[in-house]
C-alpha cells in the first residue's frame, strides 16, 4: 500500500497538468533546461533503470496500475482543501519556505538521506524520533550522523512549522497520518538508483521543478497566488471526477 | 504441387513486401503479386475435395477486397526514400550449402528445400497440434475472440486508431523514445516527451476499460499457459531468430521523423475503421470471416463455411490441425 500511496502522489502531481491540456502551445515558449533533461536521461540509461523496469513482471505492473487508479481517485480531499483558505495559505507558505534558507536545509537533509544506506537509516530513525518514538536500538549511532546533517538546522525553521501545521490540517480533513513507526530503511532500497540520481543532480533539481511547473501550468511556481492555486486545484479536482467516471464505466 | 505453389506465393509476397528497393524489376514483381495471390487462391479452391464451386465463388466475390488489401499491404511496406535491401545470406548459409554468388531466388529455393527448414515445418506443425490439444488455450482464445467482438475490441481499436491517425500523438511517442534512449534528442523531442501526460489522458479512458475488463484476465491466462505449459520447438526459435536478423532495422536515434511508418499506420487505421452502419463489421473482421469461411467450407456445413465470428472450440481445434496438416503436407510429397 505504501508503494501505491507514493505512486498516487506522483500521479496526482503529474495530473496537475491534465486540466490544462487545451492551453498548451504547439511550440515551446518556456525556458526548459534541455541540457539538464538530456543529462538526466543519460544517467538513467547508465544506471540501467529502464532495463530493470522492463524485467519486472508486466502483470504485476498492470495489477499495480489498476489498484493505483482505484486508490488514488477514491479520495483526494481536494474539495476540503479548496474550501479552506488557511490550507491554501499554508501551501503557499510552504512553497515560500523552499525559496528561503529553510528550503536549502530541507533539500540538504533529503540529499544526505539519499546518499547512502547508512544515511537513510539514520534519517528514518531521526524521523521516528521526531514523530514520538522514544528510543530504539542504534539511535545513538544514528544521532551522530543526523547531528552532522541539515536535519538539525531544519528542525528550527519556519518551513518545518508550516509543514507540521499543513500536515495537521490535512489530517483534520481525514487524510490518514503517516505511521512513521512502520517505515523501514529496506523499503527504500528499491529506489536506490533513483536516489543516486537525486544526489547527482541535487543542485539543479529546483530549477527543473520550477521549469516543469511552468511548462505544465503556464504559470510561475514562485509567484503563484492563492487564486491561481485554487484554479489549479479545481482543475485537478475535475480530473479526479473524470477519472472516477472512467473507473465507473469500466465496472459496468 | 499446387499447395506448395500457394505456400511459395505467400512466402514470396512476404519477402517482396518487406522494404523492397524501388527498382523497375522489383516493381514488376510487386505489380504481379495481386494476380499471383488470386491465382494461387483460386487454384487452391479449385483443387479442394469439397465445395470447389463455392470456394471459387467466394474468392471471386471478394476479389476486389483481396486485391485492395494486398495493394494496401504493399503500400504499407514501401518506405519513402532509400530502403535497406533484404539479405537472405545469413539465413541461406544456415540452411543450405549456399554458393557465394547465390541470388535471392537461389536463397529462397535453397532454404525452402533444405532439411533444416523441413524440421522447422515439422516441429511447427507439432507445436500447433500441441496447442490444439490444450483446452485451456482454446477456451481463452474463444473468450478473447468474444471480447474483441464487443466493447473491449472497440476500445482497443480506439487506442490503435488514435495513435495511427494523429501525427502529433505519434510525435509525442517518438519524443519519449528518443529522449529516453538517444544522445541526440532534440529540444523538440524533449518538449514532445513532456507532452505525454496529455496523451495518457486521452488513452486513459479506453486503456482503463481494457485494464479492468476480462480482456486482461484472458490474455494473462494465455501468457501463463504458454510460459508454463507449451514448449516452443528449438528449430522454430532458431528460425525466428534468424528471420529477425534479416528484417531491415533502423536505428531510431538516427531517424528524424516517423514518415516511414505512416503507411503502416494508415493500414492499421483502415483495417480497424469503424463501419458507418452498425450492422457491418470492421474491415479486419470481414477479412477474418472470409478467410475462415474459405478454409472451412465442407459438405457438413452445406458449403457455407464457418466464419471467424462463429468459431467454436472444436472449430479452432480443427483449424489448428488443418494448418498443421497444410504445413506438414510439403514434407509428405517428398
Amino acid at each position: 500500500m505504501k508503494l501505491i500511496n507514493n505512486l498516487c502522489g506522483y500521479l496526482l502531481l503529474f495530473s496537475l497538468s491534465f486540466g490544462n491540456a487545451q492551453a498548451q502551445p504547439s511550440k515551446p515558449s518556456y525556458d526548459l533546461p534541455y541540457d539538464l533533461i538530456r543529462n538526466i536521461s543519460q544517467e538513467i540509461r547508465a544506471l540501467n533503470i529502464l532495463s530493470q523496469a522492463s524485467q519486472l513482471d508486466i502483470w504485476a505492473q498492470l495489477d499495480l496500475a489498476e489498484n493505483l487508479i482505484d486508490t488514488c481517485f477514491k479520495e483526494t480531499y481536494l474539495d476540503g482543501i479548496q474550501k479552506d483558505p488557511e490550507i491554501l495559505d499554508l501551501i503557499l507558505r510552504v512553497r515560500d519556505g523552499f525559496y528561503r534558507q529553510d528550503g536549502q536545509y530541507f533539500w540538504g537533509m533529503l540529499v544526505t538521506a539519499a546518499s547512502s544506506r547508512d544515511e537513510r537509516d539514520a534519517f528514518i530513525r531521526g524521523m521516528k524520533f521526531e514523530k514520538g518514538a522514544s528510543w530504539f536500538p542504534g539511535w545513538d549511532v544514528a544521532w551522530k550522523k543526523i547531528a552532522g546533517s541539515d536535519m538539525t538546522y531544519f528542525g528550527d525553521t519556519q518551513l518545518k512549522t508550516d509543514i507540521d501545521a499543513l500536515e495537521k490540517k490535512l489530517q483534520n480533513l481525514g487524510l490518514a497520518p503517516v505511521d512513521y513507526s512502520k517505515i523501514e530503511t529496506e523499503q527504500f532500497d528499491f529506489y536506490e538508483a533513483y536516489l543516486k540520481l537525486f544526489v547527482r543532480f541535487e543542485s539543479q533539481l529546483p530549477n527543473l521543478i520550477s521549469s516543469l511547473f511552468q511548462f505544465y501550468t503556464n504559470q510561475s511556481l514562485k509567484s503563484m497566488n492563492q487564486n491561481q492555486l485554487l484554479e489549479l486545484l479545481q482543475k485537478l479536482n475535475n480530473f479526479k471526477k473524470e477519472a472516477l467516471e472512467w473507473a465507473q464505466e469500466s465496472r459496468e | 504441387m499446387k499447395k506448395e505453389y500457394g505456400f511459395c506465393v505467400v512466402f514470396a509476397l512476404l519477402l517482396t513486401s518487406c522494404g523492397s528497393p524501388n527498382t523497375g524489376s522489383q516493381n514488376k514483381i510487386m505489380k504481379n503479386t495481386e494476380d499471383a495471390v488470386i491465382e494461387g487462391l483460386e487454384q487452391t479452391a479449385a483443387s479442394a475435395y469439397q465445395c470447389r464451386e463455392q470456394r471459387v465463388a467466394l474468392i471471386k466475390d471478394n476479389e476486389t477486397t483481396v486485391r485492395d488489401l494486398i495493394a494496401l499491404f504493399k503500400t504499407a511496406a514501401k518506405k519513402p526514400g532509400k530502403a535497406p535491401e533484404i539479405d537472405l545470406k545469413t539465413l541461406g548459409e544456415h540452411y543450405y550449402a549456399r554458393p557465394t554468388d547465390a541470388d535471392l531466388g537461389d536463397d529462397i529455393y535453397g532454404i525452402l528445400t533444405s532439411e533444416g527448414f523441413k524440421l522447422v515445418l515439422k516441429e511447427t506443425a507439432e507445436f500447433l497440434e500441441q496447442i490444439s490439444n490444450n483446452d485451456a488455450v482454446i477456451e481463452n482464445l474463444i473468450a478473447l475472440r468474444d471480447q474483441l467482438g464487443k466493447k473491449p475490441g472497440d476500445k482497443l481499436a480506439e487506442i490503435i486508431t488514435l495513435l495511427a491517425t494523429d501525427r502529433s500523438k505519434q510525435e509525442i511517442l517518438f519524443g519519449i523514445v528518443k529522449t529516453a534512449n538517444c544522445e541526440s534528442a532534440s529540444n523538440q523531442n524533449i518538449v514532445d516527451a513532456l507532452m505525454s501526460p496529455f496523451l495518457l489522458l486521452q488513452l486513459g479512458k479506453p486503456g482503463l476499460y481494457l485494464l479492468k475488463n476480462d480482456f486482461k484476465k484472458h490474455i494473462k491466462s494465455l501468457v501463463k499457459i504458454f510460459e508454463e505449459t507449451i514448449i516452443l520447438p528449438n528449430s522454430l526459435k532458431e528460425f525466428a531468430g534468424l528471420v529477425q536478423g534479416i528484417v531491415p532495422k533502423q536505428n531510431i536515434c538516427e531517424m528524424e521523423n516517423l514518415n516511414s511508418f505512416q503507411n503502416f499506420a494508415k493500414l492499421a487505421a483502415i483495417l480497424l475503421k469503424a463501419p458507418e452502419d452498425q450492422t457491418q463489421h470492421r474491415p479486419l473482421r470481414v477479412l477474418l470471416n472470409t478467410v475462415m469461411r474459405l478454409y472451412t467450407m465442407s459438405d457438413d456445413n452445406q458449403c457455407l463455411g464457418i466464419s471467424y465470428d462463429n468459431l467454436q472450440t472444436n472449430n479452432i481445434k480443427e483449424a489448428l490441425l488443418l494448418i498443421a496438416g497444410l504445413i506438414k503436407s510439403p514434407l509428405e510429397w517428398n
